[in-house]
């Protein structure tokens, strides 16, 4: 989209310039791009790589939404001097992926300090899953993810990022540490490389489909 | 700012049902000044990855789109999904959603519907499947239970999803 153009006063025909395409003229663009969106988030602590993960697998764009400062946030926040500010901008990444017969795959790292969790409602909501991204030098920063995706009945891996100063746990004594169920798939992945990454995917993707009633080998 | 600056779109439910902010709001106002203010777009919130599309129907009076809006309603000539538009227009999320509701109800912009492809076995579903308006798309509460018609609990999507992200 030319940035320049948008910037004209309003013209009728604006509205006849299609976007930039290599299609025919007669070709139904509405056949184009996505016709069905699923959304996974990834969660966990700070630093643990979730940008890094979701940026291994699809192209990162910025996202732009609100977080609003919350009664509860008020009281927490020390906010003397700027308690006008009722809301306030925070950016956050998604990434997509996109398959055949127009199914495309959203990848959404959700912010983990609790005064995004509005945030996550929303994302969970109509989810295909979620990846709990662990490091085994604060697992701690895990259990609230873990806590909400069972709440909310979203179907959920935990993948340890296996950091190379970290010390290595098989995904039998992680699952004890976190006291995960005993059907949720734990895995150890390296969030930096794509193969992995998508490994972690595919292993979301098939506990989701176990979880639909449907079996997950191979066709 | 000026109420006049219309974003062209049927008023609905009168400014009783709108929520203005005031001069205390910070610079929020800036972003929200394209919406006329208007925090919240009307009915049930879109999801973030909701898919929309041109109708193909004219504006009835096209100056009166704001020009995000006729950018919104060039790029849904293909399909776009909402988190994609805002990414495009470089615009907060909520901030999407009250133009993109404007152009839903003006008929210029309409929410893709998921039916799963006729040559899936779906059990129980007529020829072409069932349109899917469900939670993920139209904002209806999760219910935490399995939604039959839902593209995230189609086993038969979801098995198309997995073939094609091992051959990735």
């Amino acid at each position: 989209m030319n940035s320049a153009r948008s910037d004209l006063p309003p013209q009728p025909d604006t509205l006849d310039a299609p976007e930039p395409s290599d299609a025919p003229a007669d070709h139904d663009e509405r056949l184009d791009g996505p016709r069905v969106a699923l959304k996974i988030l990834v969660a966990g602590g700070f630093g643990v790589g979730k940008t890094t993960l979701v940026g291994a697998v699809s192209e990162i764009r910025p996202l732009r939404t609100e977080e609003a400062l919350t009664d509860v946030g008020v009281g927490v926040d020390d906010l003397d001097g700027v308690a006008a500010k009722t809301t306030t901008t925070v950016a956050m990444d998604f990434g997509r992926i996109t398959l055949r017969d127009g199914v495309a795959i959203y990848l959404f790292g959700t912010p983990g300090q609790e005064r995004f969790w509005f945030m996550w409602n929303e994302l969970s909501r109509g989810a295909l899953g979620a990846v709990v991204l662990a490091d085994t030098r604060r697992l701690m920063a895990s259990f609230a993810s873990i806590d909400y995706f069972e709440q909310k009945g979203t179907p959920f891996v935990v993948a340890v990022n296996c950091f190379e100063d970290a010390e290595r746990y098989d995904p039998p004594e992680i699952r004890m540490a976190l006291d995960i169920d005993p059907h949720v798939p734990v895995l150890l992945c390296d969030a930096r490389h794509a193969l992995s990454a998508k490994q972690v995917l595919v292993s979301l993707v098939e506990h989701a489909l176990r979880l639909a009633g449907g079996s997950s080998r191979r066709l | 700012m000026d109420p006049g600056d219309a974003a062209g779109a049927p008023d609905h439910g009168g400014p009783g049902r709108e929520r203005w902010l005031d001069a205390a709001a910070g610079p929020i106002v800036r972003p929200y000044a394209v919406t006329r203010g208007r925090t919240r777009a009307n009915g049930e919130p879109l999801d973030i990855v909701a898919i929309l599309v041109a109708t193909g129907r004219r504006p009835a009076d096209p100056g009166r789109l704001s020009r995000h809006q006729r950018r919104l309603l060039a790029l849904c000539r293909r399909p776009h999904a909402l988190a994609d538009l805002a990414s495009d227009l470089d615009l907060p999320l909520g901030v999407i959603r009250v133009l993109v509701g404007d152009l839903i109800d003006s008929g210029l912009v309409d929410v893709q519907r998921w039916s799963a492809p006729a040559d899936d076995p779906l059990a129980g579903l007529p020829a072409g499947g069932l349109p899917y308006a469900g939670p993920s798309y139209a904002g209806a509460p999760h219910s935490g239970s399995p939604h039959a018609n839902a593209p995230h609990t189609d086993p038969n999507l979801l098995r198309r999803v997995l073939d094609e992200l091992r051959a990735l």
